[in-house]
């Protein structure tokens, strides 16, 4: 299912924008969810415990503008699709800043807000759908990878903070490192696993997670930590 | 029974003056420390060896030439070094032994019957003894002189080993030659000629060795005169540089404050032009280059002018939205980095140069890469990179590591066929994430 945020202090607009992609998906024929917001603090505030595939911004707001909107965005994802949408053709160039995946001019909208839907549903249908299965009590729950920010150990168990909260399994650190078998994974301590993808900062022998812990680094391991994560990415671009 | 007990003590003696004071001379360069079994057995072994021999007579060439060889490579393999100079030791000092030795038998050969043949044959109590005692002054001489010219024994063990032969070779010559004249026909007459002999050769050897000192001296005298002369230079020119620093410095704040006067004052124009004299770069008409850092585009503007001037490919990709340090200290980074890239591009000759630049912002970290090809190796002295230009500093390279580092940051060099490659990742200080 896809999740499309939208946001405009218009209503006349966010309506538009609804209906457009609306008709859009129905016709394509794919689950989709939308959430409209008229400001930026409610959007925030369900950016806390909601995912969202696209997000569809106003970039003139009164609060806050689009782009400042998409630089918080940026916190909680690695490479947000923000398609913009505007009135003045001058914020296009500071859009690609904030790395905008579309820039549609308003007066424009019918015709370029489906090209853009077509060229973002491939990306995200091709998004990394690996994942890791924790036995619950209830069922089986799937974690995405790209949902893992960390892995704690905790003497004979091991608690996975993701996206969605924590879940807890009994194994051994090593044996769901071998099991993960993915290059973001990596130890920066005896007893934590760290996703590199969400790993924010370095510093002072600490790393800053996109879920705002802090995790300590082994002494020995510091630099090799940093050396993995600047690898990583070199090798991720 | 004395004769053994007298006899071994006399081995040992000769053990120390050869393979001791060999091990202490060299002792800091061994590789063994302590002795194992097999090494101490093998000692044994040779010295019951050599107690038998000198049993069976006074003195013996042939068992010292034997005895010579054995010591040698047992000493080789204990201190690894040379087996010249090894042996060379060994030669000469077995030889000295030999040679001291020989008066005392010369001595008890004139007073007992028998003549030497008689007494050399049949060791006797009174020539034991002799020969220990002999051995015994020269052993507490000789440990006596070692441990004030160590040093010198060993530089010139180590060059002059042709000294020590020469000087072994001679005594082992006038030992046998000794022996065999005594042999033939003795009287005092030629004891006393050959005694006189054995004075000239020994003084000779005496002159000679001093004469080598002397000369080692000088050399070392006239090194040590360049040496500071040297030194004098190198000095001067740290004055010279020194005062060129200061003027520099002194300068330094002036310009500062004008280019602040310039921005306080808004004329922009003036303080513009005045950098651009300064720095003899060229006049940028426009920037082109939009990236969201200043700093950022300025240096990929300059960059292009450059690559177009030098002919060569310069490849641009960047994301940025916030540099997670001192703008000023991320512009000399990458000024310093760019700058390198483009000198060594610029010096491929038979291929086009290109520089590749590709600066990411990801999470709060940002991430620095840059390629370059290169046909002239880059060199590298005391973990810094010469510069090409002549100007022998090559300090860019070292700023802008030494600014990553001091930003916690991690920059990572590597250069290999043809490819020079920089990556550096800076993440934010201050923690700002919020969730």
């Amino acid at each position: 299912m896809i999740s499309i945020a939208i946001m405009d202090d218009c209503e006349q607009d966010r309506e538009l924008f609804k209906y457009i992609t609306h008709c859009y998906f129905k016709n394509k024929k794919i689950e989709y969810e939308i959430s409209v917001y008229e400001n930026s603090s409610n959007l925030f505030m369900d950016l806390k415990d909601k995912y969202f595939d696209i997000f569809l911004l106003d970039v003139e707001m009164p609060e806050q503008s689009g782009l400042q909107v998409a630089k918080e965005i940026r916190k909680y994802y690695l490479e947000p699709f923000i398609i913009y949408v505007t009135n003045y053709v001058e914020f296009a160039i500071e859009a690609f800043e904030v790395n905008a995946f579309r820039y549609i001019p308003k007066i424009m909208i019918g015709d370029k807000l489906p090209q853009a839907y077509d060229a973002l549903l491939p990306k995200i249908e091709n998004m990394d759908q690996s994942s890791y299965i924790v036995g619950k009590e209830n069922g089986l729950e799937r974690i995405l990878y790209r949902d893992i920010f960390f892995i704690q150990k905790e003497g004979k168990y091991i608690t996975i903070y993701h996206r969605n909260g924590s879940s807890k399994e009994r194994k051994a650190l090593k044996d769901i490192y071998e099991e993960l078998n993915s290059d973001e994974f990596i130890y920066i301590d005896k007893s934590y696993i760290a996703n590199v993808k969400h790993i924010l900062s370095c510093h002072k022998g600490n790393v800053v997670m996109r879920n705002n812990m802090e995790l300590p680094v082994s002494r020995p391991r510091y630099n090799e930590v940093k050396e993995k994560i600047m690898a990583f990415w070199k090798e991720y671009y | 029974m004395l004769i053994v007990f007298l006899t071994c003590f006399e081995v040992i003696f000769q053990m120390i003056l050869s393979i001791g004071i060999y091990i202490y001379i060299y002792e800091d360069e061994c590789k063994r420390k302590e002795p194992n079994r097999l090494f101490l057995l093998v000692l044994i072994v040779i010295f019951i060896m050599e107690v038998y021999n000198n049993l069976l007579m006074l003195v013996s060439t042939d068992g010292m030439l034997f005895f010579t060889i054995l010591e040698s490579i047992w000493l080789l393999i204990w201190t690894k070094k040379r087996f010249s100079t090894v042996f060379i030791w060994n030669f000469f000092e077995n030889s000295t032994i030999f040679l001291m030795k020989m008066p005392a038998v010369i001595l008890q050969g004139i007073l007992s019957e028998g003549g030497l043949i008689a007494v050399n044959y049949r060791p006797n109590l009174c020539g034991v003894i002799i020969k220990v005692l002999t051995l015994f002054c020269v052993m507490l001489l000789t440990l006596y002189i070692v441990k004030r010219i160590k040093l010198i024994l060993k530089k010139i063990l180590n060059n002059g080993n042709i000294f020590f032969f020469s000087f072994g070779l001679i005594e082992y010559c006038l030992a046998v030659y000794l022996l065999r004249l005594v042999w033939i026909d003795f009287n005092s007459t030629i004891l006393l000629l050959n005694l006189f002999i054995i004075c000239c050769i020994v003084l000779c050897m005496i002159s000679i060795f001093i004469w080598i000192q002397f000369k080692n001296k000088e050399r070392q005298y006239e090194l040590n005169i360049l040496k500071e002369k040297m030194l004098q230079a190198n000095y001067v020119r740290i004055l010279e540089e020194q005062v060129r620093n200061k003027k520099i410095n002194h300068d330094y704040k002036f310009i500062l404050a004008y280019l602040y006067n310039c921005i306080e004052q808004k004329e922009y124009e003036k303080g513009m032009k005045f950098i651009q004299d300064k720095l003899e770069h060229h006049k940028l008409k426009q920037v082109e280059v939009w990236t969201g850092n200043e700093c950022v585009d300025y240096l990929i503007c300059d960059g292009e002018i450059r690559a177009k001037e030098r002919d060569i490919n310069f490849i641009v990709d960047v994301e940025i939205t916030e540099v997670p340090i001192a703008e000023y200290d991320f512009f000399v980074i990458l000024g310093n980095l760019l700058d390198n890239a483009f000198e060594a591009a610029s010096l491929c000759n038979n291929q086009k140069g290109y520089v590749k630049l590709t600066i990411k912002t990801i999470n709060n970290m940002l991430l620095l890469y840059i390629e370059n090809n290169y046909i002239v190796e880059p060199k590298k002295t005391k973990n810094r990179f010469l510069s090409m230009k002549g100007g022998g500093h090559g300090w860019g390279i070292i700023n802008a590591k030494e600014l990553v580092e001091q930003h916690d940051g991690i920059i990572k060099i590597d250069y290999k066929k043809g490819i020079f490659t920089v990556q550096i990742m800076i993440t934010e200080e201050e923690n700002d994430a919020e969730i």
